[in-house]
């Protein structure tokens, strides 16, 4: 059994506006007598778009007019039609997320893109995607290792670690290929303002208007590059680093053992691509993608290609957003598909009683530095201890769950969520996210039913879907409980192997592979624009 | 090496260790078999010299004045395999934990000289001899009762006719044919019955959970069963009896599987449309390896019981309902 999702990505980004399609190919991977295990085998991009610069009617507002006609454009050349798009994302990025009408163009190019392809909006989410884009993720899993991805675009470098396959940290600067850019003549038209700030603080002499050279701006790159080189941990960090940060830089001081680039900077990093003219596209993207080649930035830590570079990000958001959720799901299908739904985090702490977390955080998957391990490793070996005994066995499982303290988290954080600060969005309640127990009693499944139910109780309005997320495999038979104990009336969405955080918006397409798994797209939705209003 | 040759090791490891024990009494069983890894090379050639005519219990008995006794009856079984890093210097630790945790085959398992660690020919030992038991051992009269199950038995008189003649495993005499009559109503929907199978630890195990939720799944569709049996001795094949029995539409058995060396707390539900005597094989539907370690119980509960709704409703199971898609 194998079926395919038709995937589309669409990026709007600072400088350039891209679109790919891809096929995500999905099959049952476990044997005819188990229970089955649908996963995403293949992903594989049929089709890349040109690479368009991002219509502007101004400095302040997208062309939405124009992004459509590309977007129309395109979706003819492919030969795809709307109804064949079954997952996908759009994501506007850069300095473009901060123009006025940006989450007007976004959700509008998500309608016209397919019926489930999703909205996106966030330095963190695009860094990470950039970083799958660019097959950083995969390539630290192959060879065990981490990597620091630096994806560098038009308006912004988003930077993110991939340590075995997982991505630990992530991070965004506002430098990019474009914070200056110059007419024909190598006169300066625009400098932004960030980087207006950073030129008058070291009293360097470039200004608007004026003709510049490589010779003269060398020293702004050399400071950009500098800035880049202490965003990984090369250097010390100085109030220069903190002035391009956009929202956070990388905080986990991971010291990743490889780096890599992307976005369309990367282009002139890696050997390969050759211009004569270094201001070919009116900016500084290439005199910037050679100062870091020729950089300890480029010669400290061992160096990775990525495989993706200017694509990265249309790449990530076209073939590694959607996710499938695992293959014991309970859902009322009816009600599918269900669009920017908030996230309530019931956190381990609220979810279980205080002499489980114990146990609990022996056990959690963490993230040890090889040589910690290594250390460890050693250890463990002179003591020649065994590894604990099965924890399940020190109490007795009915006093794991915390009852009470997941229904007074669904009640508390219900209400971050009654203000209607989606706007325009038509909002369904929220999902409660939970992190669950890999192998439970149907007595603690039962537990957590009841207590989702006197949790959702006082908060769901009739008509509300109760949608809930666990992270471990017992989906299914927590659904029938939820059903047993909700009663006939109430849709009920239960589905797991998804782990999530509060923040997090999910959106949930129709079923799939005989109604067993259904895509979903775990995503943020942060407009610049509205960060800077409120913050002012 | 033969059996004998490995007992006089052993016996020669356990000497040495409860020497050491003496000397050392604040240290763990463990440090000492570990110290023992080093030496062993040499009490293979040592054995020829001494008489080690010691059994194992006698040492036990002598040394009963130290700690050792206890920390012998440990159970080897409980440690997780996954989480057993026994390579005394691996090149990449984190690629080997990674890679044990992905199976509990005993790979990365070390070596002294060309062979095993003792630990890790006294935990096989200790697997076999688990998977060993469960067969040899019945489900407790008492589990029986508490889940409010129906015993009753095959033509089989004991375990040893169980293990030699499946064929008696699958029919029932005329007194247990009644009971069955008595307690199954006639053409319901669906039947549940459990079977000791080849473990009875995996059904002690698994049928507490995946019980109840393979019967709120069901009511949740409005399918309700009644008394659930517990069959002694049981092979898969009883069910076509009790369908010969009672005209189920559906018979969803729990049942034992072969213990293996990996865990012998493994349960399989074996599904069947209108189970009938001489029905093909390819006719039951299977769900496999259902244990802590493997698919839990409880969604394994709520999975078969939507299983069993498809089949109510295309009426068919096995190959037959995979074909109907």
């Amino acid at each position: 059994m194998e079926e395919v999702l038709l995937s589309a990505g669409i990026d709007i980004g600072t400088s350039t506006t891209q679109l790919v399609f891809s096929k995500l190919r999905i099959r049952n991977m476990a044997s005819d007598f188990s229970v089955p295990r649908i996963e995403i085998v293949d992903k594989e991009i049929f089709y890349k778009s040109r690479i368009y610069m991002t219509p502007l009617l101004n400095g302040q507002v997208i062309d939405g007019d124009g992004i459509r006609e590309i977007l129309k454009k395109e979706y003819a050349q492919a030969g795809v039609s709307k109804s064949q798009v079954k997952t996908g994302a759009v994501i506007i990025t850069g300095e473009t997320a901060g123009k006025r009408n940006a989450k007007d163009i976004v959700l509008k190019c998500s309608e016209f893109a397919g019926d489930f392809v999703v909205a996106t909006a966030g330095p963190d989410l695009e860094s990470i995607i950039s970083g799958k884009g660019a097959g950083a993720d995969v390539f630290s899993k192959r060879e065990h290792t981490s990597v620091v991805h630096l994806d560098i675009g038009g308006g912004t470098s988003n930077l993110s670690v991939f340590v075995n396959g997982t991505s630990m940290d992530c991070g965004c600067l506002d430098i990019g290929g474009r914070i200056l850019k110059v007419d024909s003549s190598q006169c300066v038209t625009y400098i932004s303002p960030k980087l207006q700030r950073l030129i008058e603080r070291h009293c360097l002499k470039i200004h608007e208007n004026m003709t510049v050279t490589a010779k003269i701006l060398k020293p702004v790159l050399k400071l950009l590059t500098d800035i880049l080189k202490m965003s990984v941990g090369l250097e010390e960090k100085t109030e220069d680093y903190d002035l391009m940060v956009t929202n956070h830089g990388l905080e986990k001081n991971i010291d990743a053992a490889y780096i890599s680039f992307s976005g369309g900077v990367a282009e002139y990093i890696y050997d390969g691509k050759e211009e004569t003219d270094d201001f070919a596209y009116g900016d500084i993207g290439i005199l910037l993608g050679k100062e870091i080649r020729n950089s300890s930035l480029f010669n400290t830590k061992k160096v990775y290609e990525s495989e993706e570079k200017i694509r990265a990000t249309v790449v990530g958001a076209g073939s590694h957003t959607t996710k499938i959720s695992g293959s014991t799901v309970w859902a009322d299908a009816g009600i599918l598909p269900l669009k920017n739904i908030p996230i309530i985090k019931v956190e381990p702490q609220e979810e279980f009683t205080k002499e489980y977390q114990m146990n609990l955080q022996e056990n959690r998957k963490q993230y040890t530095p090889l040589t910690q391990f290594a250390k460890e490793y050693q250890i463990n070996l002179q003591l020649n201890q065994p590894p604990s005994c099965d924890t399940w066995r020190s109490f007795t499982k009915e006093h794991q769950i915390n009852i009470q303290g997941i229904e007074t988290a669904i009640i508390k954080k219900s209400h971050w969520y009654t203000s209607d600060e989606l706007g325009d969005l038509k909002r369904p309640s929220a999902a409660v996210a939970l992190t669950g127990l890999k192998s439970p009693s149907f007595i603690q499944v039962q537990q957590y039913a009841t207590a989702i139910c006197r949790g959702f109780q006082s908060v769901r309005q009739s008509d509300q879907p109760m949608i809930i997320i666990v992270g471990e495999d017992m989906g299914k038979v927590l659904g029938q409980c939820l059903r047993a104990q909700a009663g006939k009336d109430c849709p009920i969405i239960c589905l797991d192997g998804i782990e999530l955080e509060q923040g997090d918006y999910i959106d949930i397409g129709m079923p799939a592979a005989g109604g067993l798994i259904v895509p979903v797209v775990v995503k943020t939705l942060v407009f610049k624009s509205e960060e800077a209003s409120t913050s002012i | 090496m033969d059996e004998q040759q490995i007992q006089l090791i052993v016996n020669q490891l356990v000497n040495q260790l409860t020497k050491e024990k003496k000397s050392c009494k604040a240290q763990k069983t463990w440090t000492a078999i570990e110290n023992d890894e080093k030496s062993s090379g040499d009490s293979f050639y040592k054995i020829s010299e001494k008489s080690s005519g010691d059994s194992f219990y006698k040492i036990a008995e002598k040394s009963s004045d130290t700690d050792f006794r206890d920390t012998v009856t440990e159970d080897l079984t409980d440690i997780d395999i996954r989480k057993w890093y026994l390579v005394d210097q691996p090149l990449k630790p984190e690629i080997f934990k990674e890679m044990k945790a992905k199976t509990p085959a005993r790979i990365g398992v070390g070596r002294a000289g060309a062979r095993y660690k003792t630990k890790t020919m006294l935990r096989f030992a200790a697997d076999h001899a688990a998977a060993q038991d469960t067969v040899f051992s019945d489900v407790s009269e008492d589990f029986v009762k508490e889940h409010h199950m129906i015993p009753v038995k095959t033509l089989c008189k004991d375990k040893d006719e169980y293990l030699t003649r499946p064929d008696l495993g699958r029919r029932f005499s005329d007194e247990e044919k009644a009971v069955i009559e008595k307690v199954c109503k006639k053409n319901s929907d669906c039947l549940i019955v459990v079977g000791d199978g080849l473990s009875s630890a995996a059904i002690e195990a698994n049928v507490g959970d995946m019980l109840p939720a393979l019967k709120q799944g069901l009511e949740t569709h409005g399918i309700h069963t009644g008394d659930v049996l517990f069959i002694k001795y049981a092979r898969v094949g009883a069910m076509d009896d009790i369908g010969e029995i009672t005209d189920a539409k559906v018979i969803c058995m729990l049942v034992g599987e072969r213990p293996g060396l990996v865990t012998a707390e493994s349960m399989s539900a074996y599904i069947t449309y209108m189970p009938k005597h001489g029905i093909a094989e390819s006719k039951r539907t299977v769900i496999s390896n259902i244990h802590r370690g493997g698919t839990n119980p409880s969604e394994a509960g709520a999975h078969a019981a939507e299983l069993i709704v498809k089949m109510l409703e295309k009426k068919a199971s096995g190959i037959d309902l995979k074909l109907l898609g």
